[in-house]
């Protein structure tokens, strides 16, 4: 029998347990073509703010020792386009849409989540409080946990829809961080966002990236990533969506092991479009060798200290399939 | 501005026909610095699906092999390489490029043998160099239809390897029965191995070649320079023939600003086609940004160009 690869949470239901990581799938647009949208577990957006927001100056990215650096500085078309067109056209796709929100206040992220309430077709928001590329916003209220509270607070209150909020690697107590913002009303978080990074181009002696640092995201930040979802999952009683240098089955499946729900594929995506498809592909396989009927059976198995919210099964009525195992050629 | 859903991108294992280093023929050069620094390449492909439909100007995001060859960068390459379509054979179902090996990515393209099969995506860029009506360049001139390619005087500027998507476009231009000149910069004699291409394009009106270091047979000096002479001298050459002038360039960037200015002082149209480091190649990442004098002022390398008008680049400010 096939491995049941379906997992709900937090008001979620998602045919695979792996979803794209906001930023590195723009609003899935740019991926049709390349990868079947509607095999993907979730579709999370590029964060969105109220008004447009022009993003920084370039360079913005450079790659690293396994890994990247981006500062692209949450350059996005704002709410009203993206409700105008980039939304309904994703809605379409067949794909859970989850929206990246970002601010610049409180207020901004509240009135983006209001806004979003309503909108047909959105499955979840995430709150993006961990940006390390910005001034304002992003890691301003993610590295303070009473920040992060007051800024979720004031989103739960606007939005009925699950308020996932996504976490910083950038702090010392990154379950403390987590705590506050379950405290505040999320009913799920996300980690990690990027790891603040840097690099010197030592023939003009100036930082690669015009804004002097960056974030770290691929491969090199995994172990960091995992260790954080490892100390998260003990700490919260709310579900888990892990992320952070994920590439394969078997890194999913670490994340999965570790205590997280599901997972996200962010920089994996641009070195391979079908990533999110492949990798659900490559968790049904390990599930199958190893004799699991059902992906949920991993969450928190390594993690003795797990006491994080748990997937349950889709039912067995539901008609969302298990529809993945996309080919190079797809 | 549209948002391009990239349905059309193809993506597919390529089988490697071709994989060569151009070595510099004639003479062994002489010694110098940049002889030595600089190691060109030839990479063939059998893409059928790029070859019958990419447009000059267009790229392929290419898998590298994983490993430096050279052990010099661990971990790297990782990400694609964006490369440009160097030439295509739509018969054979073949596409080449041309790159300079410059770190772990390009070297690990150099180390490929025939019959290695490479991960490609491509053929991408909604902006490619404007040769027909179907041509749509993006930004401010969107929309606009290119001169009948007939009557067209085409001016290819190339600065070193940025030569290497301007054979296809030259290929195409006088398959259009354009007049095409192209204009080639290189720094010494060891480069000269760029521009022996175009040598055996047919019907080209004219070929001049700058060297920076003095060289025989080529003028010393820039390739701003053989275009701001040849702009003088328009208006003798309209005098004959007054058909449109089209400047088309690539290379890099103090170049391309230079090939702006002088195409604006002479009232003339020209393209350009600028880098910037890509993560997706597909317009996901908004890595690739460069700035415009449009609004909102960025704009995506990817998915706007590689080429855009040259008017509509903002070539002043901090950046290098
Ligand atoms: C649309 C497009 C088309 C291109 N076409 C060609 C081509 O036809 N032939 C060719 O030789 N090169 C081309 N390039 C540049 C090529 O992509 C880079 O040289 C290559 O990615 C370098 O990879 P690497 O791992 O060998 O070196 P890296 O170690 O990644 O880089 C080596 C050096 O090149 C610089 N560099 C890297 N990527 C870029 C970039 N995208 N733009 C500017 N500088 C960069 C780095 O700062 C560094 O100094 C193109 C770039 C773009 C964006
Ligand atoms: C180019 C780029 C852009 C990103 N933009 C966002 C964003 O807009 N919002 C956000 O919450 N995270 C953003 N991220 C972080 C990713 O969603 C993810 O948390 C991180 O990259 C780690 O996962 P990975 O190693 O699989 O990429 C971005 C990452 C990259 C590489
Ligand atoms: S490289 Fe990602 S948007 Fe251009």
């Amino acid at each position: 029998m096939r491995p049941d690869l379906g997992v709900a949470f937090a008001g979620l239901r998602m045919k695979t347990p792996v979803m794209t990581a906001s930023g590195t799938f723009g609003y899935g647009r740019e991926y049709a073509g390349l990868v079947n949208l509607s095999a993907i577990g979730a579709i999370v957006v590029k964060g969105v703010s109220l008004e447009p927001w022009e993003g920084n100056r370039p360079p913005r990215i450079i790659e690293t020792a396994s890994g990247m650096l981006n500062s692209i500085g949450l350059e996005n078309p704002g709410l009203e386009r993206f409700l105008e067109a980039d939304l309904p056209w994703l809605v379409s796709s067949g794909a859970p849409v989850i929206v990246n929100v970002v601010g610049r206040t409180p207020t901004e992220y509240r009135e983006v989540a209001r806004a979003l309430d309503g909108a047909p077709g959105v499955a979840a928001l995430e709150a993006n409080i961990s940006c390390p590329n910005v001034e304002e916003g992003g890691l301003a209220f993610g590295a303070d946990p009473e920040a992060a509270y007051g800024l979720v607070a004031a989103m739960r209150e606007a939005t009925s829809l699950p308020l996932i909020v996504k976490l910083t690697p950038n702090v010392t107590d990154v379950a403390g961080l987590a705590k506050r913002v379950v405290d505040a009303g999320a009913d799920a978080v996300s980690l990690i966002n990027t790891l603040v990074g840097m690099a010197i181009d030592v023939e003009s002696g100036r930082a690669v990236l015009a804004r002097g640092t960056g974030g770290l995201s691929g491969p090199a930040v995994k172990p960091v990533a995992l260790a954080m979802v490892y100390r998260v999952a003990a700490a919260v009683s709310v579900p888990v969506i892990g992320m952070g240098g994920i590439w394969t089955g078997r890194d999913a499946v670490e994340f999965l092991m570790a205590g997280a729900s599901a997972v996200a594929v962010g920089t994996a995506t641009f070195v391979d479009p079908s990533a999110p498809v492949r990798i659900a592909g490559e968790i049904a396989e390990f599930l199958a060798r190893r004799g699991y009927g059902w992906v949920g059976d991993l969450v928190g198995v390594a993690n003795p200290g797990f006491r994080a919210g748990r997937p349950s099964r889709l039912a067995d009525e539901d008609p969302v399939r298990n529809n993945q195992g996309g080919t190079l050629d797809d | 501005m549209g948002v391009s859903d990239n349905k059309g991108t193809w993506r597919g294992r390529a089988e490697v026909t071709d994989s060569r280093r151009l070595a510099p023929s004639g003479p062994a050069a002489g010694y110098s610095e940049s002889n030595q620094a600089r190691s060109y390449h030839r990479l063939g492909l059998k893409a059928p699906e790029v070859a019958g439909r990419v447009r000059p100007g267009q790229f392929l995001h290419v898998l590298c092999p994983p490993g430096d060859p050279r052990g010099h960068s661990p971990g790297r390459p990782l990400l694609r390489r964006p490369l440009s379509v160097h030439d295509a054979d739509p018969q054979a179902g073949t596409v080449e490029m041309l790159f300079e090996v410059r770190g772990p990515g390009t070297a690990a393209l150099a180390a490929t043998l025939p019959g290695d099969v490479l991960d490609v995506v491509g053929p991408l860029g909604g902006g490619c160099f404007p040769v027909s009506g179907d041509d749509r360049p993006s930004g401010a001139t969107a929309g606009r239809t290119p001169p009948e390619p007939r009557s067209l005087t085409a001016i290819l500027v190339g600065g070193g390897v940025g030569l290497a998507p301007l054979l296809l476009l030259a290929r195409v231009l006088g398959t259009a029965r354009a007049r095409v000149r192209v204009l080639a910069g290189v720094a010494s004699r060891a480069d000269l191995v760029l521009v022996e291409p175009f040598y055996a394009l047919p019907g080209l009106s004219g070929l001049v070649v700058a060297t920076e270091e003095r060289t025989a047979g080529a003028e010393p000096g820039l390739v701003a320079d053989l275009l701001a002479r040849e702009l003088s001298e328009l208006p003798g050459l309209r005098g004959v023939d007054p058909g449109p002038v089209v400047v088309y360039a690539c290379g890099p960037r103090p170049m391309l600003r230079e090939v702006s200015r002088l195409a604006r002082g002479a009232g003339v149209e020209a393209w350009v086609s600028v880098e910037e480091r890509m993560a997706c190649g597909v317009g996901a990442c908004r890595g690739c940004a460069v700035r415009t004098t449009g609004r909102p002022p960025y704009r995506l390398v990817c998915r706007d160009g590689p080429v855009f008008a040259a008017g509509e680049i903002d070539w002043g400010g901090a950046e290098p």
